[in-house]
């Protein structure tokens, strides 16, 4: 074995010892990508279905087909039948969204023909569900006229997917979360584990390591590495078993799992290597990682929301293991680029930190 | 002994003053969720589709301004070939086309309006489907389309007739409608009251019993209530004047804007919650000894806090067993506590909410104070 694999060799080892030596440190690193899915989770689980109160005035068959059209449109709402004060409490308390009352003599009127006042009360404290309930409504009216064949409706919207079924959010959402999970635990491992060569002075001492201290923190690096692997694929498991989300292509998990926590931890190796003190490593990747998570087509294909932070995506690793991970979990395409080259990307960004890591050392 | 606290709050704020690390540490997450906030209003509700436009006519016409107009739309016109093009390259997340002889069909009552969606995730795919329906509902029914947006009083409808057979009356709860980027604000004005309180303390306490410095407390001739309380202090002041820069800042450009006279439930609020941080953060710089692992379970302990208490999510809007973990934790009482102070008429869970704030200050601030002078006590 050469020196410079002894080095090598010798600051793998080490390192992992490290990591097991500190079991709270490393139940903490892997807890970290586990703790985010879960709660972006949360996020997706209240990005539809708002839930409604719904008070009925009457029980009849016109009534039930209102009430059919409002559950079948677009996941908009979660109905919670309930008299009218028990929903007004509820209201003012911020447990619904909104109460929507069908009056009694419904059915009379719509089948006299008659425009029937159906009472909408919103809570608009937060936009976006407001919104969306004010778009659904009229998306309710259009599916109860076509069900009731009513004969005044002169247009109607042709609903065409591109793809044959769509992908719940949740289930997109957590495939991110594993592609947010890899570039995490690596960035974070790798950072930490570099930055304290400096604060304990150890960069100083491995100098005299016969294969020099680039071999030393090399070491050091794969063992951050195997770690952020062992890391996200506990999250990619949870997602797989957890989330009944099952790969189309397993091994293009795996590979992208690889890849992620390659470069991230070598992109955390170059930050850590410049901060050179361990406290602000975490604090600092993850605050920087989360903005580009949400810039990385990890709620929607990322052109969606414009060229300039679709360009701005790709500045982040994260960008281009969403695009992988979604095809190997869904055999979704969310980036315009082929699969190959945000893999390419991936380990460019990797050897590209690792190329620069030894500028940034000597400094 | 007063002057022993003043001396050792003074020291810790100094040190944070001159640590640009530590100052990172404690802002970087609240600053990281606040850009989060920024990103997701710019995000959330509006959908860039492309318009294909193959017939004339006054009702085409008509509906072609309608779409143009909408605001769940970022809108480009297209040939049908440039649409299509724009959709395989993800410009683009629909094709909207008006047909050619779709002016004729209305007369016979079957106009069809063809939208063709990328239906990739769930979320913006619905966000497409119910702007389109809302767009083809306003040509007949305008007042049912343009909910929150029409003239009418509250709680009435126009009384024209329509053939949806169906009209609403809108009332809304306040007017005009909370921002969104003034809604999730509320959850990082928690986070960083969180972060500045709780982290600053634990990193700086793990530091010192990391290299020792802890021990030579001991050596003081002051009384161990003296340092605890120095220490609390010291954390305090550093999450009030954070707390009251972002909250200045907030309220100058009209982010924050509580009603009137609420303001000082407003402090109140932000206030019990900085102090019950600081005496969480004792607690965890106690239990975890090293900076880097009060690193990571300080971040830990930040996102969880955020997203439980309700930072991009209702928490009441989550199942049963989410909320009952969410009440764990004491951001859901501060957010729900500020939601309610600045966006509610009545506040029915106030006194509850704060109740649960002073609860938590007044036990983490005893049994970190315990803690904290034993730890200072035992000889390593």
């Amino acid at each position: 074995m050469s020196s410079w694999w002894r080095a090598f060799d010798g600051g793998l080892r080490t390192q992992l010892r490290s990591f097991l030596r500190t079991p709270m440190t490393a139940f903490l690193v892997l807890i970290l990508p586990i703790n985010l899915l879960l709660l972006l989770s949360l996020f997706a689980l209240t990005g539809y279905n708002a839930p409604t109160a719904l008070v009925m005035g009457e029980d009849t068959a016109a009534a039930r087909s209102y009430v059919e059209a409002l559950e079948d449109t677009h996941n908009s709402f979660e109905l919670r039948p309930m008299d009218l004060a028990t929903a007004q409490d509820q209201l003012k308390r911020a447990r619904l969204v909104a109460i929507l009352e069908i009056p009694p003599g419904f059915e009379a009127g719509v089948q006299a023909g008659h425009t029937v006042p159906v009472n909408l009360t919103l809570d608009n404290v937060n936009l976006d569900m407001a919104e969306d309930v004010r778009r659904a409504v009229p998306a309710a009216a259009v599916i109860f006229a076509a069900r009731n064949a009513f004969p005044e409706v002169r247009i109607e919207a042709d609903l065409r997917n591109l793809l044959p079924r769509d992908t719940g959010y949740v289930q997109y959402l957590g495939v991110s979360a594993v592609a947010l999970a890899a570039c995490i635990a690596g960035a974070v491992l790798g950072g930490t584990v570099t930055a304290r060569e400096w604060e304990l002075g150890t960069a100083r001492l491995s100098q005299l390591a016969p294969g020099g201290a680039a071999a030393v923190l090399a070491g050091r690096l794969a063992a951050a590495a195997v770690a952020g692997v062992v890391a996200s694929s506990v999250t990619a498991l949870i997602v797989w078993f957890g989330y009944s989300v099952h790969p189309v292509h397993p091994l293009e998990v795996g590979l992208t799992l690889v890849a992620t926590v390659f470069a991230c931890t070598m992109l955390g190796g170059l930050v850590g290597a410049g901060l050179r003190r361990v406290m602000p490593v975490a604090p600092l990747l993850i605050g920087t990682l989360l903005p580009f998570y949400l810039d990385s087509g990890a709620l929607e294909p990322q052109r969606f929301d414009g060229e300039w932070l679709f360009a701005l995506a790709h500045l982040s690793p994260t960008y281009y293991s969403v695009g992988v991970m979604e095809h190997a979990y869904h055999g979704l395409v969310v980036t315009p680029e082929p699969r190959w080259l945000l893999l390419l990307a991936l380990v460019a960004i990797g050897l590209a930190s690792l190329a620069a890591l030894p500028r940034v050392a000597r400094r | 002994m007063i002057r022993a606290v003043l001396a050792l709050a003074r020291s810790d704020l100094f040190r944070w003053h001159r640590s640009p690390a530590l100052v990172a540490a404690t802002l970087i997450p609240a600053l990281s969720m606040g850009v989060m906030v920024v990103a997701l209003t710019y995000a959330v509700g509006r959908q860039p589709v492309a318009l294909v436009i193959e017939d004339h006519g006054p009702v085409a016409d008509h509906i072609i301004q309608i779409i143009r107009e909408s605001d769940g739309f970022f809108l480009v016109e297209r040939t049908r070939e440039e649409a299509l093009a724009d959709m395989k390259a993800q410009r683009v997340a629909a094709v909207i086309t008006i047909p050619a002889g779709f002016e004729d069909r209305v007369g016979s009552h079957d106009a069809k309006l063809d939208v063709f969606i990328n239906n990739v995730d769930l979320d913006f795919s619905d966000d497409v489907r119910r702007s389109i329906n809302e767009a083809v509902v306003e040509v007949d029914a305008p007042s049912l389309a343009t909910l929150g947006e029409n003239d009418l009083p509250p709680g009435t409808v126009s009384g024209i007739p329509n053939p949806y057979r169906i009209d609403v009356a809108e009332r809304d709860l306040r007017t005009p409608d909370v921002s969104f980027l003034a809604y999730q604000m509320v959850p990082v004005l928690a986070l960083l009251s969180l972060t500045a309180g709780a982290l600053v303390t634990a990193l700086a306490i793990a530091g010192e019993r990391e290299v020792g410095a802890l021990r030579l407390v001991r050596l003081s001739p002051v009384p161990r209530t003296a340092v605890v309380a120095g220490r609390l202090l010291g954390g305090t002041v550093a999450s009030g004047a954070l707390l009251s820069a972002v909250v200045l800042a907030a309220t100058l450009t009209d982010v924050l804007s509580p009603p009137a006279g609420r303001w000082p439930l407003l402090m109140l609020l932000l206030l019990v919650t900085a102090v019950g941080s600081v005496g969480l953060g004792v607690l965890v710089g106690l239990l975890t000894r090293r900076v880097t692992t009060t690193a990571m379970l300080g971040v830990n302990v930040a996102t969880a806090s955020f997203l439980l208490g309700g930072g991009f999510t209702t928490i009441a809007f989550l199942p049963d067993f989410v909320q009952g973990v969410a009440r764990a934790f004491p951001t859901y009482y501060a957010v729900e506590g500020v939601r309610e102070v600045l966006f509610y008429d009545s506040m029915p869970t106030l006194g509850r909410n704060l109740a649960a704030l002073t609860a938590t200050a007044v036990v983490s601030l005893v049994v970190g104070s315990v803690a904290l002078a034993r730890v200072s006590a035992r000889p390593h």
